[in-house]
């Protein structure tokens, strides 16, 4: 599965998803894309969103992921703190040869709604994340440069940079990765926006082996020009619950109680 | 019990692999497809005192798949796909169409026997338009490595491989040990947790609150306060305090229960001054689910037109219109009594919705400016300035709540939706009332007028009321859509309704039949934080000689940005009409602060204009500013 997976976030996900400009940068994203992560995911976390001098808002949720098939990943998030969006599921469906399909299940209005399931831009839930950051980013997508090795939180890292194949396939213009070759995670990637310095940067702060596979338990990231953080804390994770297909469903996404029994 | 089809002894769950729904055999004999399988003959290893681990592989092979060409409707390609998945089979509608229809998948196999095997049994099934195509897939498998005879307390645990692999031995996450990096872990060992800077203990807090068996909550506590901003208005002052308490029980996995009302205290001061305080019912039902269905008894806000704002098909559903425009679509919408069942099958959802009684909207006190007739100016909402209405309306009386027939009707409708790859859409079919007022003139006032009586001594010849609001029931078909293409989200409705209120040249009511439809789109214009959603409706009523105008257009939108890290939002909406040279528009804007989250402080202003004859232009000296608190708990 990629890393697509890892609870909370998906995060993990796009930022160790860089995949070729030389043949040793596209062998390490195509490793890093294909890190084991199970065949299905149940997780809960904490998004703090922080800003300098400001008291942090906090955005709850689960999740839940299966891969179908390579390309195909379902998902869904529920949110379930603050109140105001207590209830509130994302439904997503990856497919391997076509646009994504997302369905967004509003509780005031006990509806659900198409939403374009390929958007880029745009702070999620307020964070610092942009909706390209949850998704699955396959390494074709961008070519890639090993650029040496360095040093990271005492770690030796492959240092990979990461450049869009085509320019409006994302809201970044490169990723800089520090790639951890042990666990194949990215301990660290700068993310630029069409400057010479980058716009943001995230940085992985706990990673744990959990039935296995190695997850990233707490990240953060931070919009350089503002100073505005978001940090993202995985509590609780289990892998390969057999997920079935149903708990992706609009059944269950317009009913929070059916997913309450297979949350972590 | 349904026929399954037959299963290979290691069968592949089809999420691991590609296309496949279906292997037949192990690649070698300590190789699985399955990963519990795999897991299962590792610990028969270990108890058998040899140690081992499941690897997954990643591997390219040769498949042969089973397809059924030529579906002509993706609905009936999916429709297909259900039957087989019920039968056993892992199936998909496979994507781009082909040139003669659609194609679905029904097993991916690595040999050929399996596949054929595979073609036979659905043959036996009744199914006819099968054939086999050979295609390179990648299958995920799990390997079962040993490593040796097993100790108990191993001297030297192993290095970190160089790439991680699933797991020795499987545990929960609640098993996976803690090591911090400042603290060098003893030699050889291997690192289960790496902690980099200043990471936070938050084991437990996340996911939010755990789900309660008894919760009570307010969900919506506001004060608002309004000043016109027009000289000639009736009111110098509004005020709104809003509490809406709810309580859930869930007594177990298949019931829950949900209470709730709203309490409305108004006030307006001025030349027209009231106060008023309303209580009024919101989600109130007994919820049962079972594994395909769900069923609902109580009060409950159903929603079956696609369309956010002027649905078409939405007529049937409750509203609070008793501040004309101002409630956002969450709180303009409400609940009403009706049992509902849903069943689903995949992608596919058919609904049955019983209105066992009627409940209008909800209109605003007699005496606010937000009531849609003007008893001093003598104006009915939405009618042109007449003069003989205006002494019927100044002498007369309004009854608004349903009476006779129209009060003891029932309604309700069936539904069919898909939400699947690429598509959704609907088909509805319902008899209901439309929940909005039409006013009829009492037909014994309207028999004096016509016999010459001046509009005094014509009231007076009614017992009831002189103007009676009446909700005939309607037939209504409607279908609808929602798709994405562009970056963008379209939707779509078309509804036939076949009985709808009109005023006759002789002022008698009569029903016509009327087509209405609405197009929209939803996009984030520049990729960012704004979302941008546009509407045109259109309504057309059958020909006849009536009072009321026989084509109206309508567009309507909103624009919502959200800066500042989403801390201030900013909300734009519009609504305009047209009909027979006739036009009105309402335009509001709301700026709001959410830093402290889930309080909002918001001030937006509002602005009606539009011909007389319009509805805006009914309330086009109501122009207002708000400023407003709200929040819940």
């Amino acid at each position: 599965m990629p890393p697509r997976i890892a609870g909370l976030l998906f995060l993990a996900l796009a930022f160790s998803t860089p995949a070729r400009a030389d043949e040793a940068g596209s062998r390490l994203a195509q490793q890093v894309y294909d890190r084991p992560d199970g065949q299905d995911a149940v997780s809960s976390g904490t998004m703090l969103l922080a800003e300098q001098g400001g008291s942090p808002r906090s955005r709850s949720m689960h999740s839940f992921v299966l891969e179908k098939a390579p390309g195909e990943t379902w998902s869904l998030i529920r949110f379930s703190a603050p109140d105001d969006i207590a209830g509130t599921g994302l439904l997503t469906q990856d497919h391997p040869a076509a646009d994504s399909d997302q369905w967004v299940f509003l509780p005031a209005l006990s509806k659900t709604r198409r939403i374009p399931g390929d958007r880029k831009g745009g702070n999620f839930v307020g964070s610092d994340l942009y909706y390209e950051d949850l998704q699955d980013r396959k390494p074709d997508k961008d070519s890639h440069t090993l650029r040496g090795t360095e040093k990271f939180q005492g770690q030796d890292c492959q240092i990979l940079e990461s450049v869009p194949v085509s320019a409006d396939n994302s809201v970044y213009s490169k990723r800089v990765s520090w790639i951890h070759p042990q666990t194949l995670i990215a301990l660290k990637v700068e993310l630029y926006e069409g400057k010479a310095s980058p716009a943001k940067r995230l940085e992985v702060l706990k990673i744990s082996k959990v039935q296995g596979y190695w997850t990233v338990m707490e990240s953060k990231m931070t919009n350089l020009d503002t100073g505005h953080s978001t940090r993202i804390s995985l509590t609780k994770i289990a892998y390969d619950k057999n997920l079935p297909d149903s708990l992706f469903s609009q059944q269950t996404l317009e009913d929070p109680a059916r997913d309450a029994e297979w949350r972590p | 019990m349904k026929p399954r089809l037959s299963r290979a002894p290691r069968l592949a769950p089809l999420g691991l692999a590609l296309l496949a729904a279906f292997a037949t055999a192990a690649l070698a004999d300590t190789t699985y497809y399955q990963r519990g399988e795999a897991e299962a003959e590792a610990a028969r290893r270990r108890a058998g005192g040899e140690d081992a681990r499941v690897r997954v592989q990643k591997q390219t092979a040769h498949l042969y798949q089973v397809q059924l060409p030529y579906f002509q409707t993706r609905a009936a390609a999916e429709l297909a796909a259900h039957k087989l998945r019920q039968l056993g089979a892992k199936s998909q509608v496979l994507l781009p169409k082909e040139r003669f229809g659609y194609t679905l998948s029904a097993g991916s196999f690595t040999k050929a026997e399996s596949a054929e095997r595979r073609m036979a049994e659905l043959r036996a099934q009744g199914f006819a338009n099968l054939r086999l195509k050979e295609l390179d897939g990648q299958l995920l498998s799990y390997r079962v490595e040993s490593l040796g005879p097993l100790i108990a307390e191993p001297a030297q645990p192993p290095a970190a491989p160089p790439v991680p692999a699933p797991a020795e031995t499987p545990a929960t996450a609640a098993e996976s040990t803690e090591f911090s990096f400042a603290e060098t872990p003893a030699s050889g060992a291997e690192a289960q947790t790496l902690t980099f800077g200043a990471a936070e203990d938050t084991a437990g807090a996340g996911g939010g609150p755990e789900p309660k068996a008894v919760e009570a909550k307010l969900e919506d506590l506001r004060l608002e306060a309004g000043l016109p901003l027009d000289n000639g208005n009736a009111a110098d002052s509004l005020g709104l305090v809003r509490l809406t308490p709810s309580l859930s029980l869930k007594p177990s996995d298949r019931f829950s229960i949900e209470a709730s009302v709203r309490i409305d205290h108004t006030l307006q001061d001025g030349a027209a001054s009231y106060s008023d305080t309303e209580l009024d019912y919101q989600e109130s039902f007994l919820r049962w689910r079972g594994d395909n269905t769900r069923f609902t008894l109580g009060a409950q806000t159903v929603l079956w037109g696609r369309m956010d704002d002027l649905s078409p098909t939405n007529l049937y559903v409750r509203q609070d219109l008793s501040r004309y425009t101002l409630e956002d679509i969450a709180d303009r919408y409400q609940p009403q009594a009706a049992a509902r069942f849903e069943f689903f099958a995949g992608a596919h959802k058919f609904e049955a919705l019983a209105l066992p009684w009627f409940d209008p909207s909800k209109l605003a006190h007699e005496d606010s400016i937000w009531h849609p007739v003007d008893r001093l100016g003598g104006r009915i909402q939405g009618t042109a300035p007449d003069p003989l209405v205006a002494a019927l309306v100044r002498f007369g009386d309004f009854e608004e709540d349903p009476e006779g027939e129209d009060e003891d009707r029932i309604g309700g409708g069936l539904r069919y939706s898909y939400a699947g790859q690429g598509l959704d859409f609907g088909l509805t079919a319902m008899r209901v009332q439309p929940t909005t007022p039409y006013l009829r003139l009492n037909p014994a006032v309207r028999d004096a007028l016509l016999l010459g009586l001046p509009p005094p001594l014509a009231v007076a010849a009614g017992s009831d009321a002189t103007f009676q609001a009446v909700y005939p029931q309607t037939d209504l078909v409607g279908a609808d859509l929602a798709f994405t293409a562009l970056d963008a989200t379209w939707r779509a409705e078309l509804v036939y309704t076949s009985d709808n209120p009109v005023t006759g040249p002789l002022l008698e009511l009569d029903t016509v039949p009327a087509w209405s439809w609405a197009a929209g789109v939803e996009i984030y214009p520049g990729d960012g934080n704004n979302r941008l959603t546009l509407q045109l409706n259109g309504k057309h009523l059958g020909r006849g000689d009536y009072a009321d105008p026989d084509d109206v257009y309508s567009l309507s939108g909103e624009l919502e940005n959200g800066f500042a890290q989403e801390t201030w939002r900013l909300r734009t909406r519009l609504l305009a009409s047209t009909a027979e040279g006739e036009r009105d528009y309402y335009l509001s804007s709301e700026l709001a602060w959410l830093k402290w989250e889930p309080q909002e402080f918001y001030v937006s202003a509002h602005w009606f204009g539009g011909d007389e004859a319009t509805a805006s232009g009914f309330h086009r000296e109501h122009d207002l500013l708000l400023l407003g608190w709200r929040t819940q708990f």
